[in-house]
This record gives structure tokens, C-alpha cells and sequence, in this order.
């Protein structure tokens, strides 16, 4: 059996002639948590469509636990990225029928539900209609229908949007617990916080493209160490930017600049030799966030000097 | 149980708990009082139906050549002494040839209407009827001793007709088309009812977003059918709920009758002899079949409503398309009424054979046909339409609403191949 949940290659789609998403490739490791990120309108949600069989690519394959994505979908676990529960329903039995849809038995599923919605402190709306819910519990709601029958893959576009702090942390603690319990989880988000936090792996697409793949130290890594760095003494800032690498700006009493890794302990040695002394010193990698603007821009700038494939740029103009 | 079927059930268990658990729902089941009223509308129809079906029918004179001339001149006559609202149907005249000839089988032959069939000598014709002590039979009779009374230029003997009315299965022909009618009527009226609601149905999962959840989860192919199945269990639940209304009223009211009184009823009066009369298939064949085609009726149109109420996004889009479904309904009806009233005919054999109407049609068929097996094909050909259309609706429910389904829609495949096509050969460059 093959170590990826996920295997999809060269997944392509045109909506008329707009290449919505390009050749991308997925391998999601079982057991791991796997994010896709993008900007809006990047094509994160045509790419888990087209993964999971719901819409057909018009180039590429994808193959769930090494099947077609529609013959295994009982083991899988969907939250879509437009919201959608019948409003008339009440919640447990909402819950319930997504697990029916999913062949768990219908008591089961409303045990379950009370179970999950207990222990994230909905159980004062178990038997509450949807349509008198707010937009965040009803999302709780669909979030539980979505892992009732403890798939082994679970998919989520967007899991965080329109959650308050407190429910993005419990879906955080969520999604945790469905991979301690062996599921692979691949979600999809612009949210950079919740993939540091959580991922094993990440993609990053972006212009309808893979542009990065890799854990989130490796995205990281594509820019340099940031150091901020405050001399014991101000003394002469000419002489204090001569001892630290080109490009070191002051502002207020600390200098800011960039090194590679190789530069570290040089760096320190070049410090301590000056006699300047150190009252504060950080070196710190960037975080996701930094890196995932820097791969989005690049490839801004890129289009915009060499648009390349007229369609792209007139369906984002 | 498969998982295809499985995933159907969770589908039309909703479905129909969703429709069936609402207030509006006691609202639906008093809908045959609204039914009632259009009964009488479609009574009215069907009337004028009769009626100009009759217009094209005939009456039908085998008689040798010396007594032709005289009957076509005394039905000059008569016809032009009668009101023109009793003017009875064409007459046909046939010659007595040196084959026998049967006025029974012509009284049958298929593709026309004959009301009556005269033959025999004058003075004691044999008139065989289509409908018991029909005016048409009383006509002939007529017809027969004005041409006596004008050949013998004096007072003749009484005509002494001898009459005899067209059964099959020991009922009226004309009290089977009846039947045959009114199994048209009632299923027509039945998926007339559940038809704006199929057509509503995949917009509420498009409004609320439920689609994509579905989508995912379950083949479409069972969305529709799940949906059609909850559909078809809300029809039953109501055909049970007034077929027991119905027959509780009919057994309070039993109870309150005269036996000796409901006994002469019997033999005298028309509805009550309608009642005692049998479709030609047998009662419990014909109300079997007739709930059988009332599924295919309604399995086939529901496909199409479905299929194309799924192309709606919104209340309007819906509103729209109703008009032209509920359009094609009536003419799916008013063709099987049509068929219904001549069986037999091409029409009849078309409407039959045409697949939205052929359950309405064949359901008339098996009042007055006493053929079965023929159902069975009709049920075959029908079931393989009802898995046509919901294919096709599933393709075009995917190619519209979830924007895949690449290769559906000529244009977008033809406008996508040429993007990929440009985007090779870029490539290749």
C-alpha cells in the first residue's frame, strides 16, 4: 500500500479558455496534516474539487488510498468551502444525516453527535433547527458532519474562516486529534497562523500553479535569518554599520538587517571583536507568513513582467 | 444492501421527512379538494372530447345493394328532421357480399369509432351497440322502418329490431374507456400535483449550499433518485390517507343504505351498472397496473422536472419553468385522453409507444384490452427512459451547476480543447 492518502498529479482545469488551475500535484502522506494555501481566487478549491471527484480535471489523475476519489468516498470526509446545511434540520440530526451520507448508521450518528457536540460545547443546541444558529456554530456543526464516521482523509477548504478565536482554536485541537487518530487531514487556507501551527506539509499555489512544496521550515527557509541587534553603546552608527552586514538599517536604538545561516557565527565573532557589545540580540527565521508573501510576490512580479498566458491575465484582470 | 441503494434511501428518507414533518403538508393533502374542482373542469374537457369524438365516430348498415339507396335517402331525411345537437354519427353503408360478415368484428375494428352496427333484413334487423339502448342503435332502428314505411306507401308491420350491446369481459366497451379515462385523468392529476415540487427540489440544495456536501458524498445518479423516491413516498402516503378516507366514507355510508335500495340501483341505473362493470384486464390487474404506471408516469416526468428544475438557481427560474412543464403535462394528458377515447387508433398506438405518455396511455389500454403481456414490454421500455433521462439530467446537472463534467456541453468542450490545444503548443515553443 502506497505511504500517500493522496496522490493527485498534474491536475489541470479550463473554465472556458481560464486555465483555473495548472498542472498541480498533491502528495499527502498518511497520517499527516497537509495545508494548500494560496491567495484568494488561487485555485486551492477547483484543486480539492478535482481531487476529490467532484468536478472532472480536464488533465491529470488523482487517486485516494491509490482508488478513483468516487470509490472511496465513504472513507472520506468533506468540509466545502460554501458552507451548507439544511436549515430546517435540526443539528444532531444534521450531523447525522452527513454521516448517513456517508453509510454510518443513522442512531449511531446522533450518538456521536451528541458526543462531539458535547465536548466542544454545543449541547445546548443539540436539538436547536440550523436556521436559528449563528454562522459560526452552524459551521461547528457542519465541521462535526463532516468527520462523524471517522474517515481516514479528511478535507477542509477554509476550515477557519468565519470562526471566532475560541472555535479556531477547537477546531485547531479538532483537527489534532482526528490525525493522532490515524486520519491524514488536507485542508486549504490564506490563514498562514493555523498552517504553522499545524502542518507537516505545505503547497503553496498560486496563478493557478504549484509554486512551493515542502514542510513549513523549508518555506521559511527561502528567506534569509532576520536579526535585530542592539549595541550596548550607540557610539558611531558609521562605525557600527561597518562591522554589520551590508544592507543593516537603524531604527530607534536597534539595527535590522538579513544573513544566510552560513553567516551566524561569523557574525557573533565579528560582534564580540568589535567591542560594541550586545544589550539585545535576536536572530530569528521568518515566519510562514513572510515567506508565503515573498513566493506570492515573486511570482506577481514574474506575471507582470512576462504575463506569458493571455488567459490568466484577462480572467484576473 | 449496495451503497448506491443505501445512499438513495438517506436521500429520500429527508426528502420525505422534510416534506411529510411541515404544516404545509396537511395543506397538500387537502388538495384533492382543489382536485375536485378541477375534475370538473376536466369533466367539462373530456365531455367535449366525447363529443367530438363521436363527431368523427360512425354508424354502420350492412345491407344488400336494393336496400342501400333507400337507406342513405331516409337518413337524408331524418338527419335534416332532427336538431343538429342530436344528430346521430356518420352513417356507413356496407354490401352484403357472398362472405359472411360479422357485425360484431366490425363493430370492433380497430381505428374507428362505431357506436352501432345494423345488419340482417329490415323488418328484423340485428343492431349491435356499442353502449346499451344507445341513441345510435335506436337510430338504425328507425332508419330501418322509415325505409319500410316509405317503400310499402301505407301502414307496415312494426320493425322488430333485435338488440344486443358489445361487451368484452361481460362489460360495456363505452364503460371501459370510461374506466380507461379515468385512470388517465387520475394519474395526470397525480404527478400534476408532485411535479412543481420535483422541479423545486435540487434548487433548495443549490440555495443552501447542500449540494456540494451531497456531491461529495453520494453519486449524484442517487440524488435524483433518492429525491424521486421521497417524492414517491409522499404521493403514496397521500393515495393511502384518501384511498382510507374514501373507503371508511364508503362503508359509514354502506351502513346507513337500504341493502334492497342499493340492489335496484344495481340494475337500474347507468353509474351503478359502470360500477359493477369490469375493465377488461380484471379490477385487481387494472388498479395494480394503474398504480404501477402511476410510478412510471410519475418516475419519468419527475426525471425531467428534476432535471430541468436543477438547471434553476432561483424562485424566478423556477416560476418560469414551470409554465412550460405544466404545458407539457396537459398535452401529455390530453394526448392520452385522446388515446383513451379511440383505442386502437394510430394515436392511441403513438401515444402508447411516446414515452412521457405511454404510462398514461397504456394504463387507458388496460381497460379496455385484455391483453397483459404487453404491459410488461411497456414497463420494460418505460424503465429504460426513466434511466435515459436521469442520466442525462445528471450530466447536465454536473456540466451546469458544478462546472465539471468536461466534454458535455459541445461549445465549452470545443472552447477548452482549443485552450488546450494554445497551451501545448505554447508549451512546445
Amino acid at each position: 500500500m502506497s505511504d500517500f492518502s493522496v496522490e493527485a498529479n498534474g491536475l489541470t482545469k479550463y473554465f472556458g479558455n481560464f486555465k483555473a488551475v495548472d498542472h498541480v500535484s498533491l502528495a499527502v502522506a498518511t497520517g499527516s496534516i497537509y495545508g494548500v494555501l494560496g491567495p484568494n481566487g488561487a485555485g486551492k478549491t477547483t484543486s480539492l474539487r478535482m481531487t476529490l471527484g467532484i468536478i472532472d480535471p480536464d488533465e491529470g489523475t488523482s487517486r485516494i488510498f491509490g482508488e478513483r476519489p468516487q470509490s472511496v468516498r465513504h472513507r472520506i470526509g468533506y468540509l466545502p468551502e460554501e458552507r451548507g446545511l439544511y436549515p430546517g434540520m435540526k443539528a444532531r440530526e444534521a450531523i447525522a444525516f452527513m454521516g448517513a451520507l456517508r453509510g454510518l448508521d443513522w442512531a449511531e450518528g446522533r450518538r456521536r453527535a451528541a458526543g462531539f457536540m458535547t465536548e466542544l460545547g454545543l449541547e445546548r443546541v443539540i436539538d436547536e433547527k440550523i436556521r436559528k444558529m449563528s454562522k459560526g456554530m452552524a459551521q461547528m456543526i457542519q465541521l462535526i458532519g463532516s468527520i462523524v464516521h471517522a474517515p481516514d482523509l479528511i478535507v477542509l477548504d477554509e476550515p477557519f474562516s468565519g470562526l471566532d478565536p475560541v472555535n479556531q482554536e477547537r477546531l485547531e485541537m479538532l483537527v489534532r486529534r482526528e490525525r493522532d487518530r490515524g486520519a491524514t487531514i488536507l485542508f486549504s487556507t490564506h490563514v498562514m497562523a493555523h498552517a504553522e501551527r499545524l502542518c507537516d506539509r505545505i503547497a503553496i499555489i498560486a496563478r493557478s500553479a504549484r509554486r512551493f512544496e515542502g514542510t513549513v521550515d523549508e518555506a521559511r527557509a527561502l528567506l534569509p535569518m532576520q536579526v535585530r541587534y542592539t549595541p550596548r553603546s550607540a557610539g558611531d552608527a558609521a562605525a557600527v554599520a561597518a562591522s554589520l552586514p551590508a544592507g543593516a538599517a537603524l531604527r530607534g536604538d536597534a539595527w535590522h538587517f538579513a544573513i544566510e545561516d552560513a553567516e551566524v557565527e561569523p557574525l557573533l565573532a565579528r560582534i564580540t571583536a568589535s567591542g560594541l557589545g550586545v544589550t539585545g540580540l535576536s536572530i530569528s527565521r521568518p515566519a510562514l507568513h513572510d515567506a508565503f508573501v515573498h513566493i506570492v510576490r515573486q511570482i506577481d512580479a514574474s506575471f507582470d513582467a512576462d504575463p506569458g498566458d493571455d488567459a490568466v491575465e484577462e480572467a484576473l484582470a | 444492501m449496495s451503497p448506491f441503494l443505501k445512499n438513495m434511501f438517506v436521500i429520500a428518507r429527508r426528502d420525505f421527512l422534510s416534506i411529510v414533518a411541515t404544516p404545509t403538508f396537511l395543506l397538500f393533502l387537502l388538495a384533492p379538494l382543489f382536485m375536485i374542482g378541477m375534475g370538473a373542469i376536466g369533466g367539462v374537457g373530456a365531455s367535449q372530447l366525447a363529443d367530438s369524438a363521436r363527431g368523427a365516430g360512425r354508424i354502420v348498415a350492412v345491407v344488400d345493394e336494393r336496400d342501400a339507396e333507400a337507406l342513405r335517402a331516409a337518413d337524408v331525411r331524418l338527419r335534416d328532421a332532427l336538431p343538429r345537437s342530436e344528430r346521430p354519427v356518420t352513417l356507413k353503408i356496407r354490401i352484403v357480399t357472398a362472405e359472411p360478415i360479422d357485425p360484431v368484428a366490425i363493430a370492433r375494428e380497430k381505428g374507428s369509432d362505431t357506436y352501432a352496427v345494423l345488419s340482417g333484413p329490415l323488418a328484423a334487423p340485428r343492431i349491435v351497440e356499442r353502449e346499451k339502448d344507445s341513441s345510435s342503435g335506436r337510430y338504425l332502428a328507425l332508419l330501418a322502418s322509415e325505409v319500410l314505411l316509405t317503400r310499402a306507401a301505407g301502414t307496415v308491420p312494426p320493425v322488430a329490431p333485435r338488440f344486443e350491446s358489445l361487451t368484452s369481459g361481460g362489460a360495456s366497451i363505452a364503460v371501459q374507456q370510461s374506466m380507461g379515462f379515468a385512470a388517465v385523468f387520475v394519474i395526470f392529476l397525480l404527478t400534476l400535483l408532485l411535479a412543481g415540487q420535483a422541479v423545486g427540489m435540487l434548487a433548495e440544495e443549490k440555495g443552501n449550499k447542500v449540494i456540494e456536501i451531497l456531491a461529495a458524498a453520494v453519486p449524484l445518479e442517487s440524488v435524483f433518485l433518492g429525491k424521486l423516491l421521497g417524492l414517491l413516498g409522499v404521493a403514496i402516503l397521500f393515495i393511502a390517507f384518501w384511498s382510507t378516507m374514501a373507503i371508511g366514507g364508503g362503508l359509514i355510508a354502506a351502513t346507513q343504505m337500504d341493502p334492497a335500495a342499493i340492489a335496484a340501483a344495481g340494475t337500474a341505473s347507468k353509474p351503478a351498472a359502470a360500477l359493477l362493470s369490469a375493465p377488461a384486464t380484471g379490477w385487481p390487474f387494472f388498479i395494480g397496473i394503474g398504480f404501477a404506471y402511476f410510478i412510471m408516469a410519475f418516475l419519468l416526468l419527475g426525471a425531467v422536472f428534476l432535471g430541468v428544475g436543477a438547471q434553476a438557481g432561483t424562485v424566478r427560474e423556477i416560476q418560469m419553468l414551470s409554465l412550460p412543464i405544466t404545458i407539457f403535462q396537459v398535452g401529455m394528458f390530453s394526448l392520452s385522453a385522446a388515446a383513451a377515447s379511440a383505442p386502437g387508433s394510430g394515436l392511441a398506438t403513438f401515444a402508447q409507444i411516446f414515452p412521457f405518455s405511454s404510462p398514461l396511455a397504456m394504463a387507458a389500454r388496460a381497460a379496455s384490452d385484455d391483453a397483459r403481456a404487453v404491459h410488461l414490454l411497456a414497463f420494460g421500455w418505460q424503465a429504460i427512459w426513466v434511466a435515459l433521462v436521469i442520466y442525462l439530467s445528471v450530466r447536465l446537472f454536473r456540466a451546469g451547476v458544478l462546472s465539471g463534467g468536461s466534454g458535455w456541453k459541445f461549445w465549452r468542450r470545443a472552447a477548452t480543447a482549443a485552450a488546450i490545444t494554445a497551451a501545448a503548443a505554447s508549451d512546445r515553443h
